[in-house]
């Protein structure tokens, strides 16, 4: 993975996270002080932070939204005698074509045929 | 408010024009702003791809002074291909050829040198990641450039111009740095996928004569399902992409191909599936041209049908490690040649070429 698509908007989850709550608390503070003294001046306060709440809510909701698909890197071997295939995590060392482990089938050597980045998700899957 | 005396007219003016300038000059600071993030994004990326190159020529060469290898290094990045004059555009094609071939090779020799210890496919590798931190380096030099005459003169439509191609800039800067990972590790990246459709057909069919007629490209000679089958590769497992052009040629001074077969890697639209096969007609093959000229001169000379079979990616899977999509797509493109060749007419001779960077693919 290029190290431009980590995911660097996750650093901000806290600082979003503290804001949204302190203009929703301060907001809900304006609006109890409106209630008690009947000032306007808090009514217009509390509007302005709920206004800009919501866009940081927004922000946030949006930012919490970005999925992380995250790839690992397979080898995939076939077995040349027996053509039973497996799929395993890249190991330092494997090279496309070069011989792996025995096969568990036949015994034999198998084959490093791809090497390649998966989807987790996939990670049951065969090619 | 504006109670309609003189006075107050010409404050309320004032205060607009003011304003007016207070907003434009937000507006450069926003600018300078965004530009300065993504320009410290584009340095963070050359610097790693500097320190990525260093480390590995460090692997290859006895601990001597590190001064020296920071010279060969900024040697090496700050290096010039010259084009030649297109005044007089007759015969260019070969004048390029002839000054991408004295560089090649000189970068070739240079980083021989700077890294002794290294196997000639191991050199190949070096030189893409030399290539890569140059690329990084050149793109950070000019838009740093842009960014400080548009500073300079406080410019603020060169700067929103500036601003503006950031994001596409920033896509190639992505293509290029997944590189270094695959080329470090020399793993096939997504550009590979010609070279691997070419290795699979060799390996499937058995190689009965290999032969190396040109730079860094190898010629096997197949039969695969009954026909004469030359296939045209670059030599792996090393990170170069070959002279197709002259293996073509080659070939022809010995054979008489009915059919050249290009496979390659080739752009996806946004929203469109990666590894996905497309099929066309001509060389696919991309560069500067020159091999694409000499494919189609060949072809052109001895009336023979260009077919091009495309595996679908983006540009940043065509520099990062292939992904499983584009592999899949490799199978696939197999397949078809393999039909290819089965259309083809009894006692015919096909020449497949898998054209793209041989990174981590051996023949």
């Amino acid at each position: 993975m290029s190290s431009l698509e980590r995911p660097q908007p996750r650093r901000w989850v806290p600082t979003y996270a503290v804001l949204l709550l302190s203009l929703v608390a301060i907001s809900a503070a304006l609006v109890i002080l409106y209630l008690r003294t009947g000032s306007e001046t808090y009514l217009s306060g509390a509007l302005l932070l709920a206004i800009v709440a919501v866009y940081t809510g927004w922000s946030f909701a949006r930012l919490l939204t970005v999925k992380v698909v995250p790839r690992s890197l397979s080898t995939y071997l076939r077995c040349p005698s027996c053509g039973y295939e497996s799929m395993r995590e890249y190991r330092e060392g494997d090279r496309l074509f070069g011989e792996a482990e025995q096969c568990l089938k036949c015994g034999g050597r198998m084959v490093v045929e791809g090497i390649f980045l998966r989807s987790a998700s996939k990670s049951q899957r065969t090619v | 408010m504006v109670n309609g005396d003189v006075g107050s007219i010409v404050g309320w003016l004032v205060a607009i024009i003011a304003l007016s300038f207070v907003m434009q000059e937000l507006q450069v600071y926003r600018a300078i702003t965004e530009v300065e993030n993504y320009l410290g994004i584009l340095r963070a990326a050359r610097d790693r791809a500097l320190s990525a190159l260093r480390e590995q020529f460090r692997r290859y060469r006895e601990s001597d002074s590190e001064a020296d290898l920071d010279k060969r290094i900024y040697r090496l990045v700050e290096v010039k291909l010259i084009p030649p004059t297109d005044l007089d555009p007759y015969g260019i094609v070969k004048k390029l050829k002839h000054i991408l071939m004295v560089g090649e090779e000189s970068i070739e020799r240079e980083v021989s040198l700077a890294a002794p210890k290294a196997a000639a496919h191991e050199v190949k590798n070096l030189v893409v990641m030399a290539e890569i931190a140059r690329a990084l380096n050149e793109v950070y030099k000019q838009l740093n450039h842009y960014y400080l005459i548009a500073r300079r003169f406080k410019s603020l439509w060169l700067l929103m111009q500036l601003n503006a191609v950031m994001p596409f800039i920033m896509e190639e800067v992505r293509a290029i740095e997944g590189a270094v990972e695959a080329f470090r590790k020399a793993l096939p990246i997504g550009d590979s996928a010609g070279p691997l459709v070419a290795t699979f057909l060799m390996r499937k069919y058995g190689v009965e004569h290999f032969f190396e007629p040109a730079k860094d490209t190898v010629v096997a000679k197949v039969t695969a399902k009954g026909k004469d089958l030359y296939v045209v590769k670059a030599k792996g497992p090393g990170g170069t992409t070959g002279h197709y052009d002259d293996a073509v040629e080659w070939v022809f001074q010995r054979a008489k191909p009915s059919v050249i077969v290009t496979v390659d890697a080739a752009l996806k639209y946004e929203g469109e599936p990666s590894g996905i096969v497309a099929h066309g007609y001509g060389v696919a093959i991309g560069g500067v041209g020159v091999e694409k000229y000499g494919i189609e001169e060949v072809a052109s000379r001895h009336s023979v049908p260009l077919y091009a079979v495309l595996i679908k990616m983006s540009e940043s899977e065509a520099l990062s490690i292939m992904t499983e999509e584009i592999y899949r797509g490799v199978r696939e493109a197999v397949s078809i040649v393999e039909e290819i060749i089965e259309k083809a007419p009894e006692g015919s001779t096909i020449l497949l070429i898998g054209v793209g960077n041989t990174v981590g693919v051996p023949q």
